[in-house]
């Protein structure tokens, strides 16, 4: 046991500790709007973090997360309007289908790497919004699922209201916010970012680094689907806009505003983006140009992110 | 694993009419060539000679166009590359090939993983092993860089990356050592102490070697074999290489440094 | 047999839209290795600018090479002014080519509205010819005939020219082409704007063809996309081909299984990337 290398994980730790027992503890108080976009953050930040393993660690640049995310959407809108399944059951079908399907991607857009993947991950979300919105039978087209009702949740009772569904949000997020930190300090995760250093170096090394990354895919995939299954839950429909391309690229942009490879960045990026959407909404029309201008500010001048600037700035 | 090393009868490592094409050209042309256990081998020519491709070859990084590559009989022609790692293949990259944005400690745990079952562990954080880091800083010691053991690789000096470099490749326990240049630029104190630390190295490990300094292959080995334009070209004791005139020839003829 | 012919016809003239969509984003990427989510922004612009030339001169090929050339302007601003400040960092540049197709997407949504517009063309392109017991639309016969006439212009360019050869040396390797003495810079981008004006020019054809409305930038994004994926990214041969396949497919698709027609693109895509990733006539 190496004690000098526990010292940053735990103020890492002790921080998210505060950020959520303030998220936690504030929530009564607050008005019921602000409530509701919290429990949207946190579903994104989820989703956004999940794509970090990716983007920022692993050094797979994907963008098309919301393909997972959408079989994770779309699953439990199925399963719960047409098959009335409980909470937990939608929840783990969700992860699965979504674990199932991003390995199966992972098998075709493997094979190309940097610029080819971003292009190959981008086409495959690009498809699977045109399956949404054709295959009518199964997704309702364009008009899509609606009137999914709130998730009936384990000593909860039915989480109708805005808090008891936050609050079950919330607890989700903290196992998965558990899940990633032991993840990103495994072994496993530490060979991940050896991949997006040297693979080349890795394979000398000894490491399948197909593999690796087939893993990692299929690991983000899954959390994708949990934060999927939640939105569904979250906004009562499910429609082919759960997986456009302006939706895919807000995860991309959430981590990368946030700090790719930081897991705490996209969080914030999460966030941020959720929050800012709402804000300038109340303001104008132009919400889009407003995000246009967050792409081009990014790109520009903030390519690390928040996290980045401040690093910068230290 | 078959105990062929050291016994002498099977070669080490053994080429046999090993190509590669790119395209319309030929980088590596009908190369054969065999390695006892334990031998310490050369390669030398002048650029484009097909040095480092022969060494992708045999670390599987890229697949032959013809031939067969075998490492103590076993055939690998076909086997990728992390698993010649597995049975027993290290090798060093010319241009330092390291894990620029992780801690010295972090690219020799990196390495010392490679190896076990311990990479896949998902659900325990890699500071509560013990057997990695320890292998790790064992190494760190033996090529003097305990004080940088924080460092961030990126900010290390170059003669600092090029002993991580081979810090890396031994943690993988190599039988056979394939070093691409071990010595390129660095400054003649550092290459001297590179050159013993090689010298120093299990007299078991096979050892192959591309190298232009003709000092450091004096050195080291005890045979060299000479490529030029892809093909096999000469092979002898390094005095005999030195003296052979049509060596000398295609090193001026190319516009090069004498190997003397 | 007439389904058969008209649904072949159908596709055909399809494919030759898809061709002039992913012609131009296969030679930018292939030139510059640029995910350009901004390709269907010049698709949207150059319908609608199209549109309006229309509507102002009556003459729909003054309309056509006015939009083209006048989106093939706004590539070249483009890519001077945004896409070299962050060059090399493709996370950047594909950031940057989104928020620009956010950006055109609500200034054509202010400036147009959310109604669809369609460019009726010359008279003559209601028409059809009768051949053989079979009725041709003209506009669909003017679809082909300028897809094939663009294919055949910059196949010429770029086998028989010189700066064609600059083109092909830049797609191959990129670093080759600098040590060659060829200005990348300026190749980069008149490349983008040639990409540009070919996606214009797909515009105003398809406005004619299918109209023009809010959101069609990113709905026939996909297209444009698995066009070149399949045809090998960066290859023009590559494209006309995959655009024939995919928009004959389509076709099909539409009309035999009209719900699960997006597999048509989805399973191409699959299946060439599963058995050849470098795409049809890419090279590794």
């Amino acid at each position: 046991m190496d004690v000098a290398a526990t010292r940053a994980p735990m103020r890492l730790v002790t921080g998210l500790a505060v950020a959520l027992a303030i998220l936690a503890g504030l929530a009564p108080v607050l008005p019921s709007y602000v409530v509701i976009l919290m429990t949207e953050g946190l579903i994104y930040a989820i989703a956004a973090a999940s794509l970090d393993l990716l983007l920022g660690f692993a050094g797979l640049p994907s963008l098309g997360h919301s393909a997972f995310f959408a079989v994770g959407a779309y699953t439990t809108a199925i399963l719960v309007t047409r098959h009335q399944a409980s909470f937990g059951a939608a929840l783990a079908a969700s992860v699965a289908l979504a674990a199932i399907v991003s390995a199966a991607i992972a098998l075709l857009v493997l094979r190309a790497t940097g610029i080819y993947f971003m292009m190959i991950t981008l086409a495959v979300a690009l498809c699977a919004w045109g399956l949404a919105y054709r295959w009518v039978s199964l997704t309702g087209g364009d008009t899509g699922i609606v009137g999914i009702p709130r998730p009936r949740v384990p000593w909860v009772g039915l989480a109708s209201g805005t808090l008891s569904f936050y609050y079950t949000v919330l607890a989700l997020f903290v196992g998965c916010l558990a899940l990633y930190l032991l993840l990103i300090w495994s072994p496993f995760g530490k060979t991940l970012v050896g991949i997006r250093d040297s693979e080349s170096r890795m394979r000398v090394l000894g490491y399948n680094v197909f593999l690796h990354k087939a893993v990692a895919l299929v690991i983000a995939g899954a959390f994708a689907g949990l934060a999927g299954s939640l939105y569904a839950y979250y906004n009562g429909f499910v429609g082919p806009s759960t997986v456009d391309l302006a939706h895919s690229m807000q995860f991309v942009l959430m981590v990368i505003v946030g700090g790719p490879g930081t897991l705490v960045g996209p969080l914030i990026g999460a966030f941020a983006i959720t929050f800012l959407e709402k804000m300038v909404s109340v303001f104008t029309e132009r919400w889009v140009m407003v995000l246009a201008a967050a792409y081009v500010v990014t790109a520009l001048w903030a390519p690390r992110g928040m996290l980045g600037l401040l690093r910068a700035a230290r | 694993m078959t105990g062929h090393a050291g016994d002498g009868a099977t070669p080490a490592v053994e080429c046999e009419g090993v190509t590669r094409r790119f395209g319309g050209l030929e980088a590596v042309s009908q190369v054969s060539l065999s390695l006892a256990a334990g031998e310490r081998r050369a390669i030398i020519g002048p650029n484009g000679a097909g040095k480092t491709t022969l060494f992708r070859l045999i670390s599987g990084e890229m697949p032959v166009t013809a031939g067969r590559v075998r490492l103590f009989g076993r055939d690998i022609t076909t086997t990728p590359c992390h698993r010649r790692t597995q049975l027993g293949l290290g090798r060093t990259f010319q241009i330092t090939n390291l894990f620029p944005t992780l801690s010295v400690l972090d690219n020799l745990v990196l390495a010392a993983l490679g190896l076990g079952r311990t990479k896949f562990s998902m659900l325990r954080p890699l500071w509560t092993y013990r057997e990695p880091r320890a292998r790790a800083l064992e190494t760190l010691d033996t090529v003097g860089l305990a004080d940088r053991r924080d460092g961030i690789v990126r900010t290390l000096s170059h003669g600092e990356q090029r002993q991580i470099e081979m810090a890396l490749a031994l943690l993988t326990r190599p039988r056979v050592l394939l070093l691409d240049e071990p010595t390129a630029g660095l400054s003649p104190a550092e290459s001297a102490l590179m050159t013993r630390a090689i010298q120093r190295l299990d007299r078991t490990i096979t050892i192959l070697l591309i190298e232009h300094d003709m000092d450091v292959v004096f050195d080291i080995v005890s045979r060299i074999t000479v490529l030029h334009l892809g093909r096999f070209f000469a092979e002898g004791s390094p005095a005999e290489v030195r003296q052979d005139p049509r060596v000398q020839e295609i090193y001026f003829g190319a516009g090069e440094v004498t190997p003397c | 047999m007439e389904f058969w012919v008209n649904q072949t016809f159908n596709g055909i003239s399809y494919a030759a839209l898809l061709f002039l969509l992913g012609g131009g984003l296969t030679l930018i990427f292939g030139v510059m290795k640029i995910v350009n989510i901004a390709h269907g922004s010049f698709y949207l612009v150059g319908g609608y600018l199209g549109v309006a030339l229309f509507a102002a001169t009556g003459n729909f090929y003054l309309a056509l090479v006015g939009s083209a050339l006048a989106v093939a302007a706004g590539g070249v601003v483009l890519e001077r002014v945004f896409l070299r400040a962050v060059e090399g960092d493709d996370l950047r540049q594909m950031l940057l080519t989104m928020g620009i197709a956010l950006f055109v997407q609500d200034a054509c949504l202010l400036v147009w509205g959310g109604d669809p517009f369609s460019l009726r063309g010359p008279a003559y392109f209601a028409q059809s010819v009768k051949l053989g017991g079979f009725t041709f639309p003209i506009l669909r016969l003017f679809m082909i005939a300028a897809a094939g006439v663009l294919f055949v212009v910059l196949w010429w360019f770029e086998e028989k020219t010189r700066a064609g050869a600059m083109v092909r040396a830049a797609i191959d390797n990129a670093e080759m082409t600098e040590a060659l003495g060829i200005n990348v810079p300026i190749l980069k981008m008149a490349v983008f704007g040639l990409g540009a004006f070919l996606a214009g020019v797909a515009g105003v054809v398809g406005s004619a063809f299918m109209g023009i409305y809010p959101g069609l930038d990113f709905e026939i994004l996909p297209y444009a996309f698995v066009v070149v994926i399949v045809g090998g990214m960066g290859s023009l041969s590559g494209a006309f081909v995959a655009a024939l396949v995919l928009g004959l497919l389509d076709n099909f698709g539409k009309a035999l299984f009209p719900e699960i027609s997006y597999f048509t693109l989805f399973a191409p895509m699959a299946i060439v990337l599963a058995f050849r990733p470098t795409g049809l006539f890419g090279r590794a």
